[in-house]
């Protein structure tokens, strides 16, 4: 491993909890889903992984002064502060939050252009990970957008990264050909899918109270040189129309006194034949 | 228009996802043009696959086929850059991958052009050119409007596919050989677990999907051998993959594989959209749920409402003792 204290930046973004409106129905109101509102906030699912592989990489490093500073990012509104919070209970040893007003949901131009300032005005750090995709918008562009504007290599599909010999990382990723590992120099982006065994680990009460005393860096774009006007027109696309997906089909229940013989009506009804011929 | 598709051919599924490309011009001419002419793609390939094999099967006139060592996007970006910069086309059409998700958006930033990912169609309003895709992790529809050219958008995983037999037509090829290229100073050492075919879960006639409602890895490899017993392919959702109890490559999703068998049998899982969107293309859906308020419920064919342990014992047993009659 390298002398040099490695400098790691994470940054996530806090969505609706769409998990918690499955059997609801969607009213949309001016382009806005009017649900997503009132429902529970959470880190973004693949933003998530970033962050807790980010905490299983410093805990390969087996002394204190190599562990890697650990920052965390999010563009958005107060209600990200708890998150926050709970990464500095977790080990983050700062957190920084972009107080933003434009809306986000479809502008990864936006996003990736204040991680970008954020990176070159705090930095240098020698990964910048995140999750690939957020399930609001869906736009899986934010990292790639980040890497185009820093000019830094960027691995997509990152299912876990550690530290390998002389201040390179190894990083294993999935790709459409299969399992990929590699050995990169810093700089380079990395854009967390579905990793296995990455769900955020929760801190203990004792780190929390320590972590409330804590500070949370509050920065505006304009205080990164973003203007908000320049990160609402650079979006090279536009939300025109949203509507509801219906996914209906008309299914049979299938009655009966016990499991079992539901299960007996399944098969004598529906599969046997076809299970037997096939 | 003048638009070319972008194919990595260094992907097993390449032939499925350039067959999606060209069903998916087919379907949108009245967009794009009928310049059958400007049929154009740049392929990507390596050693996996010869570039014989991979012109024969590909329904595009003309090809540019490019030889790299392994599938890496700098690599191919850096190519893109300066085989594109003297004359770029209007659209690019990127396959519905990985692959295309990520060389749609950064070529588009590079070409000063507008990109979105996983569209599922286009059109065209005056001179607007909106393309729509799934937002909310599936719970929506979304249209956006491009704003600047080149258009470049990589396809919705799993879109329709044209089956050509292109062998008779006269193809224009130029080769171009980068396979001693490196993709940049930031690369020490590279290496690929490559997939051998393309996964066994979008061809099976037969699925059993699982979900977070199995309860642990145990249940879960019991479940598999079960799956294997009845000759049925075995899928499971996120959270299943997030515990370690299956193995990525068993992911149906959005994330993963999207099916399309004639049975899937879907059990204890709530039928979340990024979860649907993988067996949305089957034919019958089978749910077991004990939650009767489940949104798999409402999309499901045939639906039993119960605890889907005893389901599929019961079936697993009557099925054996049919065989064993
Ligand atoms: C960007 C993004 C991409 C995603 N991609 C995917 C993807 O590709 N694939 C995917 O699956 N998910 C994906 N997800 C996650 C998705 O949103 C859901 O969280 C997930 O699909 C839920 O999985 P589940 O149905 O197994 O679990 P749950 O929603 O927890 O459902 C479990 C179900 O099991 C039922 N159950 C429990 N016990 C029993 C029993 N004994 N008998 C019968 N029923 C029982 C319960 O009633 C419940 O309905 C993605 C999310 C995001 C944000």
């Amino acid at each position: 491993m390298g002398d040099k204290k490695m400098r790691v930046l994470i940054s996530f973004k806090v969505v609706p909890d769409l998990d918690l409106l499955r059997d609801k129905d969607w009213t949309i109101n001016n382009n806005l889903p009017v649900q997503t509102a009132y429902v529970k906030k959470v880190i973004n699912a693949y933003d998530e992984s970033a962050l807790e592989l980010a905490l299983k990489m410093v805990e390969r490093y087996k002394s204190d002064d190599q562990k890697p500073e650990l920052i965390a990012l999010t563009v958005g509104e107060t209600y990200a502060d708890i998150f926050l919070k709970k990464l500095l209970a977790l080990g983050f040893n700062k957190t920084y939050r972009v107080q933003n007003n434009l809306d986000l949901r479809f502008n990864p131009y936006a996003t990736a252009m204040i991680i970008s300032a954020f990176a070159k005005k705090y930095g240098p750090f020698d990964l910048i990970a995140m999750g690939m995709q957020s399930s609001d918008g869906d736009n899986a562009k934010t990292a790639l957008l980040t890497a185009e504007e820093l000019a830094w290599p960027c691995i997509t599909g990152v299912t876990g990264f550690e530290p390998a010999v002389a201040g390179l990382f190894a990083v294993s990723s999935i790709s459409d050909q299969g399992l990929v590992n590699q050995t990169v120099h810093p700089p380079c982006i990395l854009a967390v899918g579905n990793a296995p065994s990455s769900l955020l680990r929760v801190p203990t009460l004792r780190a929390i109270k320590t972590a409330a005393e804590k500070d949370i860096g509050l920065l505006s774009p304009e205080s990164l040189n973003c203007k908000p006007e320049t990160l609402a027109s650079g979006n090279d696309t536009e939300l025109r129309e949203l509507e509801a997906v219906n996914n209906t089909r008309d299914g049979i229940i299938i009655e009966g006194a016990t499991a079992e013989e539901k299960a007996r009506l399944l098969y004598e009804n529906h599969l046997k034949g076809w299970l037997n011929c096939r | 228009m003048k638009y070319k598709a972008i194919i990595n051919a260094c992907s097993p599924a390449y032939k499925a996802r350039s067959e999606e490309i060209a069903y998916f011009i087919k379907a949108n001419r009245s967009v794009i043009g009928n310049a059958y002419e400007a049929d154009e793609a740049v392929v990507f390939y390596n050693d996996e696959h010869t570039g014989a094999e991979i012109e024969s099967c590909l329904p595009f006139k003309t090809i540019s086929m490019v030889k790299i060592k392994h599938y890496q996007p700098e690599l191919i970006l850096n190519i893109l850059e300066e085989s594109e910069c003297d004359s770029p086309a209007e659209i690019y059409i990127f396959s519905g991958d990985l692959a295309g998700n990520e060389l749609a958006a950064r070529f588009a930033w590079r070409f000063n052009g507008s990109s979105l990912v996983a569209v599922e169609n286009i059109t065209k309003e005056e001179d607007l050119f909106i393309g729509r895709k799934k937002v909310y992790s599936g719970n929506l529809h979304g249209s956006f409007l491009f704003r600047k050219k080149p258009y470049c958008f990589s396809l919705a995983r799993g879109l329709k596919r044209l089956e050509t037999d292109m062998d008779a037509e006269k193809k224009y090829l130029t080769f171009h050989d980068y396979s001693s290229t490196a993709p940049g100073a930031y690369l020490d050492n590279y290496m690929e677990s490559p997939k051998e075919e393309e996964n066994k879960l979008e061809s099976a006639s037969f699925v059993i999907a699982t979900g977070r409602g199995t309860g642990s890895s145990k249940e879960i490899s019991r479940l598999q051998n079960i799956a294997r017993e009845l000759g049925a392919e075995f899928g499971v959702s996120r959270p299943v993959v997030m515990n370690a109890w299956a193995p990525l490559d068993r992911l149906i999703g959005a994330s993963g594989a999207v099916i399309g068998p004639e049975v899937c049998l879907a059990l204890a899982v709530s039928g979340s959209p990024p979860f649907y969107y993988g067996i949305e293309k089957s034919k019958i859906i089978i749910a077991v749920n004990r939650d009767e308020h489940a949104p798999i419920l409402k999309a499901a064919d045939i639906v039993i409402i119960d605890d889907y342990k005893i389901v599929i014992d019961t079936l697993f047993k009557l099925l054996r003792d049919e065989k064993g009659a």
